[in-house]
C-alpha cells in the first residue's frame, strides 16, 4: 500500500491559542485542546511547519497530525514515491487543448446519458449562453504539475489535493451562493416557494442523472472497480429523496426548469467517467464536498418558512452521505492509479476546472431570469 | 507650561464598539471541535433563535471583535464562507 504524507494548504495558519492548538483556513477552524500529553508534541508541530517538508523529519510529523484532517480539505497530498505495478491510466488524453466552452460542447456530444433531443437543445441553449463567451483556463496546470511531479510522472492523489485546494478558492471568488441564498429569505412568499423549488430541482437533477454520468468510469477503474460499484449502490435512491423533497413543495420534476449550468455540469461528470479517471475522481471529491454546518443550508433555508416536510429529506440526503462519508470517497478511487503523463495530468485539470466553474453557478443559474 | 498641559478630554478613552461573531461549531469523533467560519448571528435574529450567554444560540462559538474610534475595520474578520453545495450526489 502507498505511503501519503500531508502538509497544510498555504491558506492554513496553525498556532498555539490560550485553548491549544488553532488550524485555521478560509473554510474552517479547528481547534486541538493542549493537554499535558500533547503540550511537546504541539511545539514540535509549530517547529516542522517553520522548517518545511523538505525535511523528511517535518514532514512526517505534520504528516501524523494533518492526516485526520484531509477530510476537511486542509492539506495537500505530497508527491511521495509509489510502489511499482499500480493501474496504468487508459486515455488517450485528446481534451487537453481544448479550450473551456470547446470542452463543454465535447462534454454534451459525447453524452450516453442524454437522448439526442436533450443533446441538440442543450447544444442550442449552450450556444445561447455565455458560457460560450468563457475560452481561457484559469487554473494553473503547470503549478499543479510541478507540485506533484514524480520524476517525468505525477502522482495522482498529489494532483487531486491540489484541485481541491484550487476549487475551494475558486468558489469562494465565483460562487454567489450565499448571496442567492440571503435574497432568497428576502422574498414574499411566492417568490420564495419559487426559487426554493429551483434550487431542489437543480438537485434533483444531479440525482437523477448520477448513476448514468458515473457509470462509465467503471470500464476505466482498475481494481478501484469495487470501490466506484460501492460508491454507485450508495448514491442509489437519492434522487427518489430529493423527488419527495419536490413533492412535499407541490411540484413536480417536469414543471420545474433545470439550468443550462447543471444540465451541461452532469454532462462534464459523464464526461470525466468516460476519459479521464482521475478527473472522474476530482469530480466526485467536489460533488461529494461536505458543509460544516450541522443542518443542510437549503433545508435551514426551507424550515426557515416553514417548510418542515422538504426540509425534512434535504436533511435526509445531508445524513446519508455524511454516515457514508462520501466527502472522503475520492482518493479511495486512486489507491491503485499509477503516476500519470504531462498530457493526462492536465486533461485531467482541465475537466476539473469545468466542472468547478459550472458547478460554481448552480445555485445562480436557479434562481436567474428566463 | 504647554508642553506637560494635556486637555482634560484626553484623558477620556476613546470607545471601543463591539460585535458578536457566532459561529457553528461541530465535535469530531476524536475531539477535536471544528467552528465554520460563516457569521451566523444575522441568522440567529432573523430566525429568532435563543441566544445564550455568550450572544450566540446554541452549537456555536462565539467570538467579540471590537472597533475604536476612528478604525473603519473590527479586530475580528470573519473569512468568506464556503457556498452550500446544491449540486451533492
Amino acid at each position: 500500500m502507498p505511503e501519503y504524507f500531508f502538509w497544510p494548504y498555504d491558506e492554513v495558519v496553525v498556532e498555539r491559542s490560550g485553548a491549544g492548538l488553532c488550524i485555521r483556513s478560509p473554510w474552517i477552524e479547528a481547534q486541538l485542546p493542549e493537554t499535558e500529553e500533547n503540550s511537546g508534541e504541539i511545539h514540535k508541530l509549530i517547529d516542522a511547519l517553520k522548517t518545511g517538508p523538505a525535511s523528511r523529519e517535518a514532514a512526517l510529523l505534520v504528516s501524523d497530525y494533518f492526516e485526520p484532517l484531509d477530510a476537511h480539505s486542509l492539506c495537500y497530498i505530497l508527491p511521495s514515491a509509489l510502489p511499482e505495478g499500480l493501474d496504468a491510466p487508459i486515455s488517450k488524453a485528446e481534451l487537453r487543448d481544448l479550450n473551456f466552452s470547446q470542452m463543454l460542447c465535447a462534454a454534451i456530444a459525447a453524452s450516453e446519458a442524454l437522448s439526442p433531443d436533450d443533446k441538440l437543445k442543450l447544444s442550442a441553449d449552450l450556444l445561447d449562453s455565455r458560457l460560450m463567451d468563457e475560452v481561457s483556463w484559469n487554473w494553473d496546470g503547470e503549478a499543479a504539475q510541478a507540485f506533484a511531479a514524480l520524476g517525468e510522472s505525477f502522482h495522482p492523489q498529489s494532483l487531486l489535493s491540489v484541485a481541491r485546494r484550487y476549487h475551494l478558492l475558486s468558489l469562494m471568488h465565483l460562487d454567489r451562493g450565499r448571496d442567492v441564498f440571503a435574497s432568497i429569505r428576502q422574498m414574499p412568499e411566492e417568490g420564495f416557494r419559487r426559487a426554493v423549488l429551483s434550487l431542489v430541482r437543480q438537485n434533483h437533477y444531479v440525482t437523477v442523472k448520477c448513476s448514468s454520468s458515473l457509470e462509465p468510469a467503471i470500464a476505466q477503474s482498475g481494481r478501484a472497480r469495487p470501490r466506484v460499484e460501492a460508491f454507485m449502490r450508495e448514491e442509489q435512491g437519492h434522487d427518489r429523496i430529493l423527488g419527495r423533497a419536490l413533492e412535499a413543495l407541490g411540484a413536480v420534476p417536469e414543471e420545474v426548469p433545470v439550468s443550462v449550468e447543471t444540465r451541461i455540469l452532469m454532462c462534464l461528470l459523464e464526461f470525466a467517467a468516460q476519459r479521464n479517471f482521475l478527473a472522474f475522481a476530482i469530480a466526485v471529491e467536489f460533488f461529494e464536498r461536505r458543509g460544516y454546518e450541522s443542518e443542510d443550508p437549503l433545508a435551514e433555508l426551507l424550515g426557515s418558512r416553514g417548510f418542515d416536510a422538504a426540509a425534512k429529506w434535504l436533511n435526509q440526503h445531508k445524513k446519508i452521505n455524511d454516515a457514508g462519508e462520501h466527502h472522503a470517497t475520492a482518493r479511495g478511487f486512486l489507491e491503485w492509479m499509477a503516476p500519470v503523463s504531462s498530457d493526462y495530468a492536465m486533461e485531467a485539470l482541465r475537466l476539473a476546472e469545468a466542472i468547478s466553474r459550472l458547478m460554481a453557478q448552480v445555485s445562480q443559474s436557479a434562481v436567474a431570469p428566463v | 507650561m504647554l508642553l506637560s498641559a494635556s486637555s482634560a478630554w484626553a484623558l477620556i478613552g476613546p470607545g471601543a464598539e463591539t460585535k458578536t461573531i457566532c459561529l457553528d461549531t461541530r465535535m469530531d469523533k476524536d475531539g477535536i471541535i471544528f467552528s465554520g467560519n460563516c457569521d451566523q448571528s444575522r441568522n440567529n435574529r432573523i430566525e429568532k433563535k435563543d441566544l445564550l450567554a455568550n450572544g450566540c444560540a446554541e452549537d456555536q462559538n462565539s467570538v467579540v471583535a471590537t472597533r475604536h474610534k476612528g478604525e473603519k475595520a473590527y479586530s475580528v474578520k470573519v473569512p468568506v464562507c464556503l457556498p452550500p453545495n446544491v449540486a451533492q450526489l
